[in-house]
């Protein structure tokens, strides 16, 4: 079966299917309407267009890369968030997918260069205000853990998943607890999923094979971590597109050795 | 025929988000909805509104009074708080935000609570907070209405 000339197992009918479903419940609970996020994903699509026929000579096709990046920016930046900065960071995102590259790739995840970008030069917070967890009767409850599906179609599990135990772990030694005395919901939501699930995940800027996912989670999840505890701005962007940088040198090393 | 489908496409997932969230926010649930109180015993709140029905309820985690359970350390991620008890019964809590020492000062009168609002802990990885524009805090009365 198809959806817009996709099978419906594809990663991104997945992605885009899970990213809306988790930015409608949190507008719902949150009772705000997310009209930035609907700006940013007109203007990434519409820039991928443009650029898909000016720059590659493409045939016009549905941006579905686009709208997911669209997506993303929207749910990273806050719900109520200048329409000038989630347009900024859609095309510098959209841009940076076509001009920075490396052996036919994208060097950096666009959404995450987008952001820093943008959110660092209008002064602006990263909110993840699509993440959004409840407090159910004193238990933590989130619908982020449901992008492990995505990551799973976008064959990343393993990079998502060793961040996520790496973070846990450092949760744990931060915050000078053992396992016993800390609430089992706490120790799960103690992880960006929404960062682990989706841009940690993202196939073009991410190892493929297994033991190269795991050592480029766990060092990610490091890095962010090292920057966080220093106060650095934006830490899950830059841990990320260093992370990005590194995995594109080591493709081109590796295709020198060769 | 592919550019009408790639119209088709962006205003399907255009209206499907708009749609999605109109629907969802139905029955009175649109923004800034939060009902005033209407209990009629209590009739000097009359212009107040009850902490349970505002959309902060959902995301609500009690610093005082009562020890703070490891849900609120978690929201709190980022923060130290530090609570002084006065004769009167009342209560001074202060919050610092670890990462500009910048802190607020509350006094509590007996009976009141305070909560932290956190509605996404993806920010606060690591024990930090990236960003203060999802925290707040709400002072509740003893009736329950939202008093600062």
């Amino acid at each position: 079966m198809k959806i817009l000339n996709q099978d419906i197992g594809s990663v991104y009918i997945w992605a885009i299917a899970l990213l809306t479903l988790l930015a409608c419940l949190s507008s719902y609970a949150l009772r705000s309407f997310p009209l930035p996020l609907i700006v940013s994903v007109a203007a990434a699509a519409l820039a991928e267009t443009t650029l898909s026929g000016l720059v590659r000579r493409q045939r016009t096709q549905i941006p579905f890369s686009g709208i997911i990046t669209g997506l993303i920016i929207g749910s990273v930046a806050p719900i109520n968030a200048p329409l000038l900065v989630v347009i900024a960071a859609s095309l510098i995102a959209v841009l940076s997918k076509f001009f920075i590259k490396a052996k036919h790739s994208n060097v950096f995840n666009p959404a995450a260069f987008g952001l820093l970008i943008a959110l660092s030069f209008f002064g602006i917070g990263d909110e993840w205000w699509a993440a959004t967890s409840y407090n159910l009767h004193g238990f933590v409850l989130s619908a982020t853990p449901l992008l492990a599906i995505a990551a799973y179609k976008a064959r990343r599990l393993a990079a998502s998943l060793s961040f996520a135990a790496v973070s846990i772990a450092i949760y744990l030694v931060s915050s000078h607890s053992g396992i016993s005395s800390v609430s089992i919901d706490t120790l799960l939501f103690s992880v960006n999923y929404y960062f682990a699930f989706v841009m940690l995940a993202d196939p073009k800027t991410s190892p493929h094979g297994r033991a190269m996912q795991v050592i480029y989670g766990v060092s990610v999840a490091m890095l962010y971590a090292m920057l966080a505890v220093y106060a650095a701005p934006y830490p899950a962007f830059i841990a990320l597109l260093t992370g990005n940088l590194l995995y594109a040198l080591y493709r081109i090393l590796k295709r020198h050795a060769q | 025929m592919v550019q009408k489908k790639l119209v088709y496409a962006i205003a399907l997932t255009v209206v499907a988000m708009a749609a999605a969230v109109v629907l969802l926010n139905w029955h009175g649930r649109g923004p800034g909805t939060a009902a005033p109180a209407t209990a009629a015993n209590h009739g000097s709140n009359s212009s107040k509104v009850l902490f349970n029905n505002t959309q902060f309820a959902s995301f609500a985690y009690l610093i005082y009074p009562g020890s703070i359970s490891q849900q609120s350390k978690a929201a709190m991620a980022g923060f130290g708080v530090s609570v002084s008890k006065f004769a009167n019964g009342s209560a001074g809590v202060t919050l610092t935000f670890n990462g500009t020492g910048g802190s607020n000062e509350v006094t509590l009168s007996p009976g009141y609570k305070l909560y932290f609002i956190e509605t996404s802990f993806s920010d606060d990885s690591f024990d930090t907070d990236s960003s203060l524009g999802d925290d707040a805090f709400v002072v509740v009365d003893n009736y329950g209405y939202v008093a600062s």
